[in-house]
């Protein structure tokens, strides 16, 4: 419920992204991730270690179970994870901003 | 009809005679204290060298000041390529900044410290962002602050960046977005809305054949021609006033005193030597508010060099910290008429000073063999080839605005404005940092109510656009434009500081984001494979089907996933903005009653008149 005119004013305000903070959220989350999963996998051990994980060489080149995969599956979780969490902000602000303006 | 008075024959005074003579006001004078006209945008000759005090490029958006400039000055006015970088450990950078070049031009090492430096400010920001450092940190991260902002602001103004209002970075940088500057180097620059064109003065700009002091000088002539006298080397010691009116100004030139009467006085003199010159004299306050104004000094230490091109650039701006010199103006690069001998160069090696100060007292010798071994430290000059050099000293070049500015001015403009016969124009006049056009404006302005064309505030000049590099075509035509200085840091509303905390999520809008991410994300995962060639029996990424009867891992499937990713995406994002609303609300809400409840128990609540 609106009270007054500066109350009114304060809920107006619509919240802006920063893409660059979250880019570095999503990135720092999807870089923890894949380090995460493939070295847990890899301190598990036994027979056929991270079958499942192993595909993602597929959409990640040079990617594998190993502590070099682990690595370099964290440097793509770091770059894919920034770029999705850049262009979610992106998109919001640019829809945000375009809705504002009507 | 009343003789008019104008003190100053800079850009301001000699234009307020121009127009009042177009105005058909033959009866004004000016008085000059200096041996030379255009006052900080003169040109200064040494040995037949021409020299400015800064650089002046001609440009602006007031349309009434580039036609006097035409008028003055006609073919005269040439056009002129534009090339300024940053100078910084012997690499050049381009001005205005470019990312891709900046990162470039600092090597691999200090690029990554860079790169660094930007994500922990983005991740870390200064929450009570009130400095120019911390603004300029915020934005572009601490190392590029040391880099690009930090030693220059600190050799122009005298001042820690840690003592700048962040306000005045805001205005000066805020085009500087590195978002934008990338896209900018990578799809060109564009119009922003349609019709609207922006004109760049990048490349380019006017700048008389001889020097800004030609645009001065033909004035002062021409004017001469028409019956209106500039008095050089001719100083106002005093003005004559009978309360709130002047009556004349008693002037001192080498035969000695003598009293101008007068019906308008126009002054661009500086108002701490303005209040000075009262007679009887001001009050003690307003006295000892026009004391307290405080300028920034200048001086140019101009070298000859015995070499035809130096470098390409008009002037460079120095950034580099062992080094006092704040940046080089090389005049050839102007206009070639400037330097007499064409086997040779002229450079202006600008100091920002102080009177009194060190380098301000440094003998002309000193400081010429000074100019020589820094440029020579900094390899852009070999200081073997200095062949000659002279000092120019430029007094109050420019006006300070510290924490007291305002309320200074403010004292000063209560007890000058009810002076009703007197106007205040220019830079030193108005104690502001107008650019040249927007001195003239004052000027043209105050002729205007002197004959009589209408009622001009000369103050409001200035206030409501910003400077820029660059002009937006439906503006051009009358707009002017403020150059601000470092001022105060002021405390921010705290309506808007709720307004921030308690904005709310646009929901359609975090609905497409997701959407966008989730569609992109579903049509990847599933296109992949499908290229590849990978596609297995029993792959996890089948098991999908289970949520989304009809997917299959497939480039129908691809396309598939893409659309249920986007519409669950859509969905998600608005349950989340709306549930985020929702709570920011009751909490909101809850502080409002929680504020109401404090203040129903403050016994002084609503006793205040």
């Amino acid at each position: 419920m609106t009270r007054d005119p500066e109350l009114a004013l304060i809920h107006s305000a619509v919240a802006r992204l920063r893409a660059g903070v979250l880019a570095i959220v999503f990135g720092g989350v999807g870089a923890a991730g894949l380090f995460l999963a493939t070295a847990l996998l890899l301190l598990q051990g036994g027979e056929n270690v991270g079958q499942h994980l192993s595909r993602l060489a597929w959409y990640l080149p040079g990617y594998s179970v190993s502590w070099g995969g682990a690595l370099l599956g964290g440097g793509y979780g770091l770059l894919l994870g920034g770029a999705l969490g850049w262009i979610c902000a992106w998109t919001y602000n640019q829809v945000a901003l375009s809705r504002e303006g009507r | 009809m009343e003789e008019v008075v104008i003190i100053g024959g800079g850009p301001a005074g000699l234009t307020a005679a121009w127009e009042l003579d177009k105005l058909g006001r033959q009866d004004a004078q000016v008085f000059e204290k200096d041996g030379i006209v255009g006052g900080i945008a003169r040109t200064d000759v040494y040995k037949d060298y021409r020299f400015d005090i800064g650089g002046h490029r001609f440009f602006t958006k007031v349309t009434i000041v580039e036609d006097i400039w035409n008028e003055i000055l006609g073919d005269e006015l040439l056009t002129r390529p534009r090339l300024s970088r940053i100078f910084y450990k012997s690499t050049f950078f381009d001005y205005p900044l470019k990312p891709l070049n900046a990162l470039g031009g600092l090597g691999l090492v200090e690029s990554a410290r860079v790169g660094f430096s930007f994500l922990y400010a983005q991740v870390f920001p200064i929450r009570d962002e009130r400095t120019f450092d911390q603004w300029v940190t915020n934005r572009f991260g601490r190392r590029l602050f040391e880099i690009f902002f930090e030693t220059y602001t600190e050799k122009v103004w005298g001042i820690p960046c840690s003592e700048i209002g962040a306000d005045w970075a805001a205005q000066r940088i805020k085009n500087l977005d590195l978002v934008q500057a990338v896209k900018a180097a990578v799809f060109g620059q564009r119009a922003k809305n349609k019709g609207e064109v922006i004109t760049t003065l990048i490349e380019q700009f006017q700048y008389p054949r001889l020097g800004p002091g030609q645009m001065w000088e033909s004035c002062r002539d021409q004017l001469a021609e028409k019956g209106i006298p500039t008095h050089m080397d001719t100083e106002v010691v005093r003005l004559e006033r009978d309360g709130t009116h002047i009556v004349a100004a008693i002037v001192h030139d080498a035969a000695g005193e003598r009293r101008v009467p007068g019906g308008h006085f126009i002054s661009s003199m500086p108002i701490r030597q303005l209040v000075g010159a009262m007679d009887p004299p001001a009050p003690p306050e307003v006295q000892a508010a026009a004391a307290s104004l405080k300028y920034r000094d200048f001086l140019t230490v101009v070298l000859i060099v015995k070499d035809p091109e130096l470098f390409p650039d008009n002037w460079i701006y120095i950034h580099s910290p062992e080094v006092r010199l704040g940046r080089i103006q090389n005049f050839k690069n102007w206009s070639p008429e400037m330097v007499p001998d064409p086997s040779t160069s002229a450079l202006g090696l600008e100091y920002f000073v102080n009177v009194g100060d060190d380098l301000w007292s440094m003998d002309d010798a000193d400081l010429v063999a000074l100019g020589t071994k820094e440029c020579d430290l900094l390899g852009l000059v070999d200081g073997s080839k200095v062949i000659d050099g002279c000092v120019v000293r430029m007094p109050k070049a420019y006006p300070v605005y510290d924490q007291d500015y305002q309320t200074t001015l403010d004292v000063l403009r209560g007890w000058l404005d009810p002076i009703d016969n007197l106007q205040l124009i220019g830079r030193n006049g108005q104690h502001r940092y107008n650019n040249q056009d927007h001195s003239m404006l004052t000027a043209v302005y105050a002729a205007r109510n002197i004959a009589a064309q209408g009622r001009y505030d000369l103050w409001s000049v200035n206030v409501e656009e910003e400077y820029h590099e660059e002009v937006r075509g439906s503006e051009a035509a009358g707009a002017t434009g403020d150059r601000m200085l470092p001022q105060r840091v002021e405390e921010p509303a705290a309506v808007a500081i709720l307004r921030r905390a308690y904005a709310r999520y646009d929901t359609v809008a975090l609905g497409a984001a997701v959407s966008v991410v989730g569609a992109l994300a579903l049509f990847v995962l599933t296109a992949v494979p499908v290229a590849r060639g990978v596609v297995v029996e029993g792959m996890i990424l089948s098991s999908l089907a289970a949520y989304l009867p009809g997917y299959s891992v497939s480039w129908a499937g691809a396309v598939f996933g893409a659309a249920a990713g986007a519409l669950g995406g859509f969905a998600f994002g608005w349950v989340l903005a709306t549930a985020i609303n929702a709570f920011v609300r009751w909490h909101g809400m809850a502080l409002l009653r929680r504020l109401e409840h404090l203040a129903a128990l403050d016994p002084d609540h609503g006793a205040s008149p």
